[in-house]
């Protein structure tokens, strides 16, 4: 009985959160749906980073480039062969990035510590310069791939910037949960278990390195979702979003919220997403030292002040994040 | 033969590019991604001692040096803070770049500074039936003297030495008495002068401009992890060995040449973690 | 316990980001009464310099019009365009139109940021004024684009058609960036020289990124009788370097020469070159005279070709919005433009139904007069872009 209240008790205020969230549009001008949308989306990508970073300990500099497989494979199977049902890219964008990310799963993982961020930085790195060299990736006019639209849902709904907002809200929801359910689940305990102590766990009898592939595997599943919705909201994706510029983005917005924790990572996204827009309205100049400066002192803070970033996080920690097998 | 002397001369660039972040990355493993930051430094103060004040390039370049040293001076207390932690040190190089990259903007300008024009270094040499710009040749004379001073003083000093032994077993360096956070102030030190020098020389061929923080660090990066980090010898083995490869894969397959340079870094990194001829740990 | 510190963390954030949208909600209306022009170009990154100039072309148009056309006040919004990450600008530009109110987009000035915004402005009705050339797919029918100032696969036709019919060269090979623009560029280039009965044998393209100009110069073949290029200014310089350290002796052909300031510091590598102008101070039109004085009075020096192509726009819309009475609909604009004969800084220019203009190049030459590299007029092509 106690632990259905308390399981209840948690999920009310998001249940109020999540319904209040779908009633913004009445609130906001389409502009700003269409910002909020993108701050999902990227909170989401941040979201489904962390599962493989802060839960596994897998830190990965390569990220934004399976977001970047989804994208450009929505892209490709929308532009250039013409399908245009939503759930058929959906799904392919999915498939592509799972791919993708069990040959990084594969190759990154051979090596180990400071090598490894290298190595996600290289593939990362290969995957962004592809699509920035490679003819059969690009639109004829533009470094970017463009003519992308919202795909059709097969409901006869509306499309406008609060529709794909609300839908976007619920995709967002549902992805969170599913992540949720990963991170309560034996496997999250796994994922936590061979970040804090590998040796014990292969005593224990686990399978590391599976446990590893199949949190990057997941992780690049989610996030490739991710990179095909972005592409049908912005209506393009470039090499840049998908390059190491992005991936250190993910990497801010994981940390800045607190990596490893239940909604750290996607509360950062949100953040960083709308500080990188209004930190350009505040100075056109000198907005990347206002990005920039953040890096540095979220760098500073973790280290330097623990008992601050600690304050922090504990408003937003879960108390799943101590639990280590 | 003419893409062979092309591809080494781009390697003599990348050697100075990758050997200061080389010596970075291998004492104690900082993961110092700001590096690119600090060879713009020295690109733009080169280009502004010698092109703009007319002082002599060797001079110029000894002022990028001294500049960039300072700066790593000053990096390096920000990386003191967090030592041996990977995510706080990405964060903190993601930060330096877009700030100095922005503050860089603000101090010369929005607009690229063309390759330095030196008037003794102009034209080029004949080697074997190939030109050779003679700037180019100018790079590897500098690249191959860096490399050897680096080897130098890696190999043949007390300081050297003590690298090395932080380098293979931190605990027991310490244990010894070696103070290792000196170590680390003066590889910072070393490693930024060089990446100034870098940056000075780099201008004949590339100029100065605000994207190569990120442009720098990457092809620093490939340089470094194929040669092996905290290998001199390596870096610039590394080093010819990319230029040779780019110099040829953008003749044959221009669509993929930059995509083969990560492809092998990629591969080596998973087929040798430590690089081609990279210490063992 | 843990739900109520969930629940702490989510509202302040909820809360942050309803005050960030209650700060831009209260200008939401746009005002009908003011004509606002909202002016898009990079003001941070490598091409910061962009944004600036454009900036001083649209004061400059302001000034000329005393701030009001069709009886309305006309004010100036500007928004940073992301170079590499054209997504960013879209988001910028969607404020810029929904709540800043802006009645006219002048920019983008690269061509992945024209792509991205023009769909969204286009659905907005917002006509955009592009000043350093632009996708013709982007007018017309699909598209609320006024291409300025032509279409980048005949802007540089003209060098093509000179070099075979004056210069009489029978060869050429090219060289260009592997991108849109550049390809159109050059490809205007090329189909020009064969079409006056030239042969263009061989085709260089350096991917995007590439820093390492030389080996374009060793690759080039050198029995041509001229290498055609268009390069942004600092590659161009750094090609440049590299054929002159090498003793090559083919002449090149420049598309747009090579701008300021990189141009005074590379002039006497480049003496004799001939070039293709889309502007030059030098051009002796009366509104040319006009506007180079109007600009030495204010900013004190020569304009260079993005503040004359931002201030030549912003005039040919301000002069439509004052026929119209301030109706900026693109449909209006189209109409009242159509066929319509400017006299502009590059002499007579027009722009089409489809709101594509044609204007006048001009092929130079790089001399030295006095103390300054310049471009020096040597022939006029009229009516180019369509």
């Amino acid at each position: 009985m106690t632990t259905v209240f308390t399981q209840l008790r948690r999920k009310v205020p998001v249940l109020v959160l999540l319904i209040g969230a779908l009633e913004l549009p009445f609130l906001l001008s389409s502009q700003q749906e269409s910002l909020l949308t993108r701050a999902l989306i990227f909170a989401m990508m941040a979201a489904s980073l962390d599962l493989a970073y802060g839960q596994a300990g897998l830190y990965s500099l390569g990220h934004a480039a399976l977001a970047g497989v989804g994208g450009y494979t929505a892209w490709l199977l929308m532009v250039r062969y013409g399908h245009e049902s939503f759930w058929y890219l959906i799904v392919a964008a999915a498939l592509a990035s799972a791919l993708a990310s069990l040959v990084f799963a594969l190759v990154s993982l051979r090596a180990r510590g400071l090598y490894f961020i290298l190595v996600t930085l290289a593939l990362g790195q290969m995957v962004s310069n592809l699509a920035q060299q490679w003819d059969f990736l690009k639109t004829a006019q533009a470094e970017a791939v463009t003519g992308i639209y919202i795909p059709s849902l097969g409901l006869g709904e509306d499309w406008h910037s609060g529709t794909l907002y609300q839908f976007v809200l619920v995709l967002t929801a549902l992805g969170l949960f599913t992540i949720q359910r990963i991170i309560g689940s034996p496997l999250g305990l796994a994922f936590r278990g061979s970040r804090d102590n590998e040796v014990r766990m292969e005593a224990l009898g686990y399978d590391v390195w599976r446990y590893r592939v199949v949190a990057i595997v997941l992780s690049g599943t989610l996030s490739g979702v991710c990179g095909a919705l972005f592409a049908f909201q912005s209506g393009l994706i470039s090499p840049t979003n998908i390059g190491v510029a992005t991936s250190g983005l993910l990497v801010l917005m994981a940390i800045i919220g607190g990596s490893g924790t239940r909604y750290g990572a996607f509360i950062g996204g949100i953040l960083v997403t709308l500080l990188q827009f209004y930190a350009n309205q505040w100075s056109m100049e000198r907005a990347p030292m206002i990005i920039g400066g953040l890096f540095i002192v979220t760098a500073l803070l973790l280290r330097f002040r623990p008992k601050v970033a600690g304050a922090l996080r504990s408003l937003t920690r879960g108390r799943v994040s101590h639990a280590v097998a | 033969m003419q893409i062979i002397a092309n591809g080494i001369s781009l390697g003599a660039v990348l050697f100075l590019m990758g050997s200061g972040l080389a010596l970075l990355l291998g004492a104690m493993g900082v993961l110092n991604l700001a590096h690119g930051a600090v060879y713009m430094v020295g690109a733009f103060v080169t280009s502004t001692l010698a092109v703009d004040q007319g002082y002599p390039l060797v001079v110029a370049i000894l002022g990028a040096a001294v500049i960039c040293a300072a700066l790593g001076l000053a990096l390096e207390r920000l990386f003191r803070f967090i030592p041996g932690r990977p995510n706080e040190q990405i964060l903190m190089s993601f930060g330096l770049i877009y700030v100095l990259a922005n503050l860089a903007q603000w101090i010369w300008g929005p607009i690229a500074k063309a390759p330095f024009r030196i008037s003794w270094l102009e034209g080029a040499v004949q080697i074997g039936g190939v030109s050779v710009p003679a700037n180019r040749l100018a790079i590897a004379v500098v690249g191959f003297a860096i490399a050897l001073m680096l080897w130098l003083v890696q190999d043949r000093t007390r300081v050297g030495a003590m690298v090395r032994a932080g380098m293979d077993d931190a605990e027991m360096t310490k244990g010894l008495g070696i103070n290792l956070d000196r170590v680390v102030l003066a590889v910072f030190v070393l490693g930024s002068a060089v990446a100034g020098i870098a940056g000075g020389m780099g201008g004949l061929v590339l100029g100065a401009n605000t994207n190569q923080p990120m442009e720098v660090l990457l092809m620093a990066l490939v340089v470094v992890v194929v040669g092996g980090i905290g290998s001199v010898p390596g870096t610039l083995v590394a080093a010819l060995v990319i230029g040779l490869l780019d110099a040829f894969s953008r003749d044959r397959f221009p669509e993929m040449s930059s995509v083969m340079l990560y492809l092998l870094m990629a591969g080596v990194l998973v087929l040798r973690p430590t690089g081609l001829s990279g210490r063992t740990a | 316990m843990q739900a109520r510190k969930l629940m702490a963390a989510v509202a302040a954030t909820t809360l942050t980001m309803s005050f960030a949208a209650c700060a831009t909600r209260d200008d939401d209306a746009a005002n009908d009464n003011e004509i606002v022009i909202g002016l898009v170009a990079p003001t941070s990154g490598f091409a910061a310099d962009y944004g600036p100039e454009a900036a001083q072309g649209v004061e400059l148009a302001l000034d000329k019009f005393g701030s009001e056309a069709g009886g309305e006040k006309v004010s100036v919004v500007k928004v940073n365009e992301d170079v590499l990450d054209p997504s960013q600008t879209l988001e910028r530009v969607k404020k810029l139109v929904e709540s800043d109110g802006a009645d006219v987009v002048v920019g983008p000035i690269f061509g992945s940021s024209q792509q991205a915004v023009s769909a969204y402005l286009d659905q907005q009705g917002v006509p955009m004024f592009t000043l350093l050339g632009g996708d013709v797919a982007l007018a017309g029918g699909d598209g609320s684009g006024f291409i300025w100032p032509g279409a980048d696969k005949k802007t540089a036709a003209p060098l093509g058609t000179y070099a075979a019919e004056e210069l009489g060269y029978k060869k050429i090979a090219t060289l260009g960036p592997d991108y849109a623009y550049g390809q159109n560029a050059i490809a205007g280039v090329a189909d020009a020289f064969k079409s006056a009965g030239g042969e263009v044998s061989q085709q260089q393209w350096v991917p995007l990124g590439t820093t390492d100009m030389l080996q374009y110069a060793t690759k080039l073949d050198q029995d041509v009788d001229a290498l055609a290029m268009w390069l942004v200014p600092n590659d161009a310089a750094a090609f440049v370097r590299e054929y002159r350290n090498l003793g090559i002796k083919v002449p090149l052909l420049m598309f747009q020469g090579v701008f300021d300031p990189t141009y005074q510091s590379i002039g006497d590598e480049l003496s004799g070159e001939i070039g293709l102008n889309e502007y030059n101070h030098l051009l002796d039109y009366p509104e040319n005279a006009a506007f180079t004085k109007a600009y030495d009075a204010k900013y004190h020096g020569i304009p260079n070709q993005t503040v004359a192509f931002a201030y030549t726009v912003t005039d040919i819309f301000l002069t439509g919005a004052d026929e119209t009475d301030g109706d900026t609909s693109v449909k209006a604009l189209r109409e009242e433009l159509d066929g319509k004969v400017f006299d502009t800084v590059i002499g007579p220019a027009s722009y089409d139904a489809d709101g594509v203009a044609a204007s006048n190049r001009t092929v130079v030459k790089a001399i030295k007069d006095g103390s300054r590299y310049e471009w020096e007029p040597v022939k006029t092509y009229e009516n180019v872009g369509h």
